[in-house]
């Protein structure tokens, strides 16, 4: 009897190969996608009302981005010999064409879009500090201080363009991810058409509801009024947004209960038992149908601003756990049960390995570190004319 | 006396020439004679596998376990034993250690019992080599997927896309590891060391390639299977007298 | 070693153990004479799921404890 198992598993299967890292890994880019998202409304579909959080999104965005590729790096067996993955990729291989995914989002859309957007403030600043921050600020203007009407025109409308080759590079770079899981048919709980759409549009839901909390955040640690009308306008999009969702990831359960073909059995006993707790207390429950309400109900009646508020708040803080929740139960869920459909495994988290919850509190905590330092150097707000 | 430049481009030369006529010479006289070596073009291997012959002794898995240095408590090869009930929905399985030390004896004469060993499929539309991000694993042009563990990146996505549960990760080398068909002993050859040690000859290593090889007989006058067809991984593993049940 | 009997198609290695060290050196490198008691039972114990032809017997009733090879010459084992 091995512990931890019930029934039978192939003798290889009953080591979990991908970790908590793995999870950590879709829930940094989906949080990326979503934020992008969020700030190319605005750019593009022109939903002034949110205007105040395009920079923060924006922000939010790069922040995690960059400390996307360090759970995968921490998990590879040989994280020094990563870089071939740039050098000699396997073509047929999702995982691979991924890299030049992530290198194009983060150059070519997230940076450039950034540096579009705060040219004008670094060749101000550039100008009028000096010692270090004047050495940064010169570095980051690119040779470039030009920042007359007409460059500013041209400024704009570039922006624009890259904001519009963002939304499909936004929407590749989580749904790419979901491809990774999707198109492996040795895994019945992974492979399915949706599994793209449901990892973009749960990113879309993640990425939104951060960008809300990190905002309400951000006004309330700077003794700020919070743009009511802008937060009511990101709860809308979060809503729809989420309606969706959760109409893909019921379609693709009710078609597995309906069709209930080989694998059925045995992942609807895994859902049961290993993943009750994870799957229909945190995801469906708490993480999205109590969400839904306090979402739906703020389309349907009218509430005080500070209880508005509460149920944004509320409803935003258990959406990032669902949704976390979700990407623990498609990675982890993939691996507890058997190919052979005979038995289960248990995942242990260890504490202070290389895989273990340390590491992944501390990959989670970065991108708020890198934030706050990205925030000081560009700041995101209007600067306050000295009275 | 003062050396010019004209001195050390006249030297230099001469030493140059020189090291090159040595290094030709090393080349065409060191050389291995070709005429008996190894033609990866000739072969195209696979593996048959009697059921009605299996014994369940597990020799293979410690003779494997032996050649390849494999860790413990992994399995380049292991054998399963099925117990088939009449009404029950799924068979009853188990591995003990991956079978390393044979089974336990059941006695139960009332239920369909037999042995199935298992190991890598060899296949030639693998899955594990459609996913990896560098190339690492890679099928060889005699049809043998192996790993090259210089090269590795140990993400395991191979892992995860293998329907047969046949590789796991190295923990000495932080790569990915599986049965190799005895590479270096079949360019050799030998047979697998799986295959030399089934005391009922269960186990069988076989050549596509070879006309002469006793398969193509097999094939015509045998039913046969390999392992989850619908997976259509052109697993070249075949099964004879494997049951429904198999998983 | 033993061209004739049962086992004549059983290869040395499958009971002595991995043997290249002897090919190499037979002199120096003897190959240990193995657990007869659990060597014969991994194949001969009697089970269920093995095939019905093959010669399998409940080794505690079939000899009573006395070790296999009181009786049985492992490299010609048929009496």
């Amino acid at each position: 009897m091995i512990p931890g198992v019930d029934g039978f598993m192939y003798p290889n299967e009953v080591e979990l190969q991908w970790s908590l890292l793995i999870v950590l890994y879709p829930y940094i880019t989906g949080l990326v996608a979503g934020a992008f998202i969020l700030a190319s409304l605005e750019r593009v579909f022109k939903v002034e009302a949110v205007r105040p959080t395009y920079r923060l999104a924006l922000l939010t965005a790069l922040a995690f981005l960059l400390v996307a590729p360090l759970p995968l790096q921490l998990h590879l067996g040989h994280p020094e010999r990563s870089l071939e993955m740039y050098l000699t990729p396997h073509k047929s291989s999702a995982m691979a064409m991924f890299g030049f995914v992530y290198l194009w989002y983060l150059t070519v859309v997230l940076l450039l879009e950034i540096w579009l957007e705060y040219r004008a403030d670094i060749v101000r600043k550039a100008q009028t500090t000096t010692g270090f921050q004047r050495i940064l600020y010169k570095a980051l203007t690119l040779g470039s201080e030009n920042i007359s009407p007409a460059a500013r025109i041209i400024d704009d409308k570039v922006g624009y363009t890259v904001t519009v080759i963002g939304i499909p590079s936004a929407f590749l770079l989580h749904g790419y991810v979901g491809f990774i899981f999707g198109s492996i048919k040795a895994n019945p709980w992974w492979s399915t058409p949706l599994m793209p759409i449901v990892f973009l549009f749960s990113a879309m839901v993640s990425g939104i509801a951060a960008v809300l909390m990190l905002y309400t955040a951000s006004m309330k640690l700077k003794k700020q009024p919070i743009d009511m009308r802008c937060l009511d306008t990101i709860a809308k999009y979060l809503f729809y947004t989420f309606v969706i969702d959760f109409t893909l990831e019921m379609l693709d359960l009710i078609h597995r209960t309906y069709e209930a073909d080989e694998s059925f059995r045995s992942l609807d006993f895994m859902v049961h038992t290993r993943l009750w707790g994870s799957q229909v207390i945190l995801q469906i429950f708490l993480g999205t149908l109590v969400p839904l309400a306090l979402l739906a109900a703020n389309q349907l009646w009218r509430f005080r601003e500070g209880v508005r508020k509460a149920m944004y708040v509320t409803a935003c803080s258990l959406t990032l756990i669902g949704i976390f929740a979700m990407r623990w139960n498609v990675v982890i869920g993939g691996q507890l049960f058997s190919k052979s459909f005979l038995g289960y495994t248990t995942y242990k988290v260890g504490l202070v390995t290389r895989e273990g919850l340390l590491p992944a509190i501390g990959l989670m905590l970065l991108p708020f570190v890198i934030f706050f330092v990205l925030i000081k150097i560009l700041p995101p707000w209007p600067e306050r004319e000295a009275t | 006396m003062e050396i010019t430049r004209r001195d050390l481009f006249n030297v230099g030369g001469k030493l140059l020439v020189l090291a090159s006529v040595g290094a030709t010479l090393e080349q065409i006289t060191g050389a291995a004679p070709a005429s008996d070596a190894y033609k990866m073009a000739d072969h195209w291997w696979g593996m048959l596998i009697d059921i009605d012959k299996c014994i369940g002794c597990g020799n293979c898995v410690r003779a494997c376990s032996n050649e390849n240095s494999v860790p413990q408590g992994y399995f380049r090869t292991w054998v399963e034993r099925y117990q088939v009930e009449e009404g029950k929905a799924t068979p009853t399985v188990e591995s003990p250690n991956g079978a390393i030390d044979g089974f336990k004896p059941q006695k139960r004469a009332d239920v369909k019992s037999f042995f199935v060993p298992k190991l890598c499929n060899q296949c030639a539309d693998s899955p594990c080599v459609q996913v990896c991000p560098v190339g690492a694993t890679f099928v060889s042009p005699d049809g043998v997927v192996l790993v090259d563990k210089e090269y590795c990146l140990g993400c395991r996505y191979c892992v995860q896309a293998c329907p047969y549960g046949c590789r796991y990760l190295h923990p000495e080398t932080d790569t990915v590891d599986k049965c190799t068909l005895c590479y270096h002993r079949i360019t050799k050859g030998l047979t697998t060391a799986c295959c030399e040690n089934c005391p009922t000859g269960a186990r069988q290593l076989v050549d596509f390639k070879n006309p002469k090889d006793p398969v193509h007989e097999f094939l015509r006058h045998n039913k046969v299977q390999v392992l989850k067809p619908y997976m259509a991984t052109q697993a070249k593993v075949y099964y004879k007298d494997l049951d429904g049940s198999v998983r | 070693m033993h061209d004739a009997g049962r086992h004549a198609t059983v290869a040395c290695e499958a009971c002595h153990g991995p043997l290249a060290k002897h090919a190499d050196d037979p002199g120096a490198n003897v190959p240990k004479l193995p657990q007869v008691g659990d060597l014969c039972r991994r194949c001969h114990e009697k089970d269920a799921a093995k095939p019905q032809g093959f010669p399998q017997v409940v080794t505690a009733e079939h000899s009573g404890g006395v070790p296999c090879d009181s009786c049985h010459q492992p490299h010609n084992p048929h009496l």
